[in-house]
């Protein structure tokens, strides 16, 4: 997938170098509306755990549809939706618990559906434009909220050489949720025609979770329960690397002599 | 003029006729009777239990009753792709066990039912059943698609010393005398139980 979108990006700089300054006549500034699509690869980076292993999302495939306004002195209003199809982490986090209880064969139920692991988030922020001939370079800040599936799973613990077992429930007790969300890169865009182009995004975002889990550990053989409520306020930070498309309902402006731009 | 209108209303009514005509639906409910019990030696060391040959560790020393499925004609020897239920005729009501041979300080023809535990497992969950609370489970609505109807109890009280034991179960459904849900009783074979 990365090297897909790398070979997507390398493509937008190659045409991009390809057409040269054949416009040179062109104006140097669109300012008006635009919409656009792209699709990436986001990387979590950081994110909450149970023992020490994440139960948030694995790296995945994000889908952007968007729009903006873009105005005469370069800054503008932008305003995205997004979709990070990502999985939840439930190997890692048999894993984890077969390390904390190495006497115990660790099994999972599979109750968390893949499906609930998307994320959907919107956004709006500022951007602002730069220009160097048929290239736009726009910053952006973007603040929004992602609607965040929680986590919830059973697992077995099974005591090698013994009956003994032990049904851990984790539940959720903050299902469905919307997490606010800061979204801060770029893009470096490529003007093909007058009103469309290619761009390449790259930006890192951090998500605040709330997560809040009851958990049961229920002994088969004694038949007897403990509880405990696991509540984690943090930040998972991640990245994302798209290619897109954009297209532009535009003014252009007429070169403005000395202005540099 | 009104010929149109008229073939018109009566395709309507026909429509409305057939689409409301159902067939009644076949029962996806399998009933199954229970008899020629199997026993065999379990060892749950593992993630799961297994059948094993003596000697078998006594910390995790099960017993395996197996019991192929049967219609009133003959043996179920697949379960239906259609079947959505499997109920006995007869619920199993009661599990008993009895020590043949001397088990801590109990003396032979004790019963230790209560050092055993019943396991099933559905969807997924494990779960274990205390024996001496076994009135009434029925084994209902578990669909399978094995041929045979397992019953795993564990000794989860195991004796404290090594040894030969020897052990009897008696099964007792909700209805007695029937033909093929009768009663069992029988005795397992002594194991050696390290």
């Amino acid at each position: 997938m990365i090297r897909l979108l790398l070979a997507c990006f390398g493509f937008v700089l190659f045409a991009g170098l390809l057409q040269g300054q054949e416009l040179e006549s062109r104006p140097h500034w669109a300012s008006g509306f635009y919409g656009n699509f792209a699709v990436g690869y986001g990387l979590v980076t950081h994110q909450p755990a149970l023992f020490h292993q994440p139960v948030g999302y694995r790296n995945g495939k994000v889908w952007y549809a968007g729009g903006g306004i873009s105005f005469r002195n370069h800054w503008g209003i932008r305003a995205e939706i997004s979709l990070y199809e990502t999985r939840y982490g439930l190997a890692e986090f048999e894993q984890a618990l077969q390390d904390r209880y190495p006497n115990y064969l660790v099994t999972s139920t599979r109750l968390s559906s893949d499906q609930d692991a998307r994320l959907y988030s919107f956004a709006a922020g500022v951007s602002c434009a730069f220009l160097r001939e048929r290239w736009n370079f726009q910053p952006e800040l973007l603040l929004g909220v992602t609607k965040v599936f929680n986590f919830f799973e059973t697992v077995h613990l099974k005591e090698l050489g013994t009956h003994q077992v032990y049904r851990m429930k984790f539940n959720t007790l903050n299902a469905g949720y919307t997490a606010p969300t800061l979204s801060v890169g770029g893009r470096a865009a490529w003007y093909a025609g007058w009103y469309w182009g290619l761009y390449a995004d790259l930006r890192l975002q951090a998500l605040h979770y709330r997560l809040k889990h009851h958990a049961t550990n229920y002994d088969l053989v004694q038949q007897t329960s403990t509880e405990e409520t696991v509540a984690q306020n943090r930040l998972a930070v991640g990245g994302a690397l798209s290619v897109g498309i954009f297209l532009q309902i535009a003014r252009w402006e007429p070169v403005v002599a000395g202005s540099g731009k | 003029m009104f010929k149109p209108l008229f073939y018109l209303l009566w395709g309507f009514a026909t429509i409305v006729v057939f689409s409301n005509l159902k067939c009644e639906d076949e029962s996806c409910e399998l009933f199954f009777l229970l008899s020629d019990w199997t026993p065999a030696w379990i060892n749950n060391s593992g993630a799961t239990p297994e059948i094993a040959d003596a000697p078998l560790p006594r910390q995790a020393f099960g017993i395996r009753l197996s019991a192929p499925f049967r219609d009133e004609f003959s043996d179920l020897t697949f379960v239906p792709d259609t079947a959505c239920s499997l109920y006995p005729v007869h619920a199993i009501q009661t599990i008993r066990l009895w020590t043949l041979t001397p088990f801590d300080t109990l003396p032979a023809e004790a019963e230790i039912t209560q050092r055993f535990m019943l396991r099933w497992e559905n969807d997924g969950f494990i779960n274990y059943v205390r024996m001496q609370a076994n009135d009434g489970v029925s084994f209902e609505a578990h669909p399978t698609k094995s041929p045979l109807f397992e019953l795993d109890l564990l000794m989860t009280e195991p004796p404290t010393t090594p040894g030969i034991y020897q052990f009897r179960v008696g099964i007792q459904f909700d209805s007695t005398g029937t033909a093929l849900n009768k009663d069992t009783s029988f005795t397992l074979p002594p194991v050696s139980l390290l």
